[in-house]
């Protein structure tokens, strides 16, 4: 917005009246690169945004490291425990 | 007798995942702990409901999880040790840089609604297909998808990734430098 208002002054200021300014930009079919910045920089704040591979890989990095983390500790004895009891007919567990 | 074996095996063999999925729903190792026994017990009970052939390890997460979303989350004690119990248990982390990533990831994980979280630990960690996250989740491949969607987006923000180099060492700066912005708003 700023860049359009001082590009307006700048028309102004050359003695130009600035309608066809205004015309040509209202008319324009692609906007600006610095409006379609805005644009997408307003659309920031939308909980889904168009992610980048490389930043959904670095995502599932992360996640299959946490992850990784507590799957390499393995079965804890508890549990090896547990499950062989369970075929124990003098157990709770048949 | 053939079945029983081979159901005790593949819960055997899901222990480790069953953790994994545990600890992110509930934050605490010793509780996470005690839903994957409940859960297995339960499977165990229920082996009828097994149906041969399908995804046995999909079957025992759909387990845990309803346990978890009946009995433990109405407590609302949910991840609520993610730097305690949960750091002290990770013994064999190869360096301090990724284990100050991982705690700071978990954090941001944690602050994310918990249906985003599951789903995208489903799908992105523990390799379940969008339909068998789904299946998992009971609810539409394409709700799973959303909430996958959604969960990477606010993961991103929350952690300023902008790009890919934001992993690494500046991170660290960033965030003291960040600290101190906070620091200067508030005093």
């Amino acid at each position: 917005m700023c860049h359009t208002l001082v590009s307006f002054s700048s028309n102004a200021n050359a003695g130009e009246y600035s309608t066809a300014g205004v015309r040509k930009t209202m008319n324009t079919d692609k906007p600006s690169p610095r409006i379609r910045t805005m644009y997408a920089q307003k659309s920031e704040k939308n909980p889904v945004v168009k992610l980048g591979p490389d930043i959904k890989a670095k995502i599932g990095m992360q996640l299959r490291l946490m992850y990784g983390e507590i799957v390499d500790q393995g079965v804890p004895e508890r549990f090896v425990e547990m499950l062989k009891r369970l075929d124990d007919p003098n157990c709770e567990g048949k | 007798m053939g079945l029983r074996k081979n159901v005790r095996e593949a819960m055997l063999e899901a222990v480790p995942s069953l953790r994994a999925f545990a600890i992110s729903l509930c934050g605490n190792v010793d509780r996470a702990d005690d839903l994957v026994q409940e859960a297995l017990l339960r499977a165990w009970a229920n082996m009828g409901s097994f149906q041969p052939g399908t995804n046995m390890s999909a079957w025992l997460f759909t387990i845990l999880r309803n346990l978890f979303r009946s009995e433990y989350r109405k407590r609302r004690r949910e991840v609520e040790d993610v730097d305690g119990s949960y750091a002290e248990s990770l013994t064999s982390l190869p360096e301090q840089t990724s284990r100050l990533e991982i705690v700071e990831f978990r954090n941001a994980l944690k602050l994310l609604p918990s249906e985003q979280r599951e789903s995208l630990i489903l799908v992105g960690a523990s390799g379940f297909s969008y339909e068998e996250a789904a299946q998992i989740c009971g609810c539409a491949v394409g709700t799973i998808k959303s909430r996958v969607n959604r969960a990477r987006s606010r993961l991103a923000e929350i952690l300023s990734i902008d790009s890919a180099s934001d992993f690494g060492p500046d991170r660290e700066t960033r965030a003291v430098a960040n600290s101190d912005i906070v620091r200067t708003d508030r005093s």
